[in-house]
């Protein structure tokens, strides 16, 4: 699964630090999702969606 | 306190725990060994409070559960094997190593079991 986090936090400029505390998760977990080596669940992806106000597909490419 | 932090002087204080807790059961000194349990729990719970940050996420949970899974077949293929290995020298030069063979296997079969009682706690808990 693509995902353009990356782009959307540096539109908005945010650091994974602070979108991790946003959304309860731990920084390496932010960090894993944008490489794609984590694909987060339902819950996880719709806090980070809601948090960019956005939806979830905007920001998780599913192929 | 950030996490990384946190998990730096976690290391410390299980070790200085760790090393207070050999040298209380060396010496034989049980006021050490209540010294070193009791500066080790309230350690962690010192720090725990201290981070701001979340430790343990579903990410975590991810990591956990693939690593006690791997753990889980790791060692009862290990030991089936090793219970073999007992069992051929047992049979061929030193009978006592066919107790351990019996001992492993038997470990292996209780193991099993025990993970297929879960399996249908937990099939009938998520609505299997």
């Amino acid at each position: 699964m693509e995902t353009k986090l990356k782009v959307y936090r540096a539109m908005r400029d945010i650091t994974q630090e602070e979108l991790a505390q946003a959304v309860g998760v731990t920084r390496q977990t932010i960090i894993s999702i944008e490489r794609g080596n984590y694909n987060p669940s339902l819950e996880l992806a719709f806090k980070i969606a809601r948090h960019f106000e956005v939806k979830i597909e905007d920001i998780f490419i599913y192929q | 306190m950030d996490a990384s932090t946190y998990w730096k002087y976690q290391i410390i204080a299980t070790g200085t725990m760790g090393l207070l807790l050999g040298l209380g059961i060396q010496q034989d000194n049980k006021i050490l060994i209540v010294t070193a349990l009791a500066i080790g729990a309230s350690s962690v719970v010192y720090l725990r409070r201290q981070v701001e940050e979340p430790l343990y996420d579903e990410r975590s949970a991810v990591v956990s559960l693939r690593a006690s899974a791997a753990a889980f077949s790791a060692f009862t293929l290990l030991s089936l094997g090793a219970a073999a290995v007992y069992f051929y020298l047992g049979s061929t030069s030193n009978p006592e190593y066919l107790q351990w063979s019996y001992g492993l296997s038997f470990m292996v079969c209780a193991i099993m079991i025990i993970r297929l009682f879960f399996w249908i706690y937990y099939t009938r808990r998520y609505g299997g």
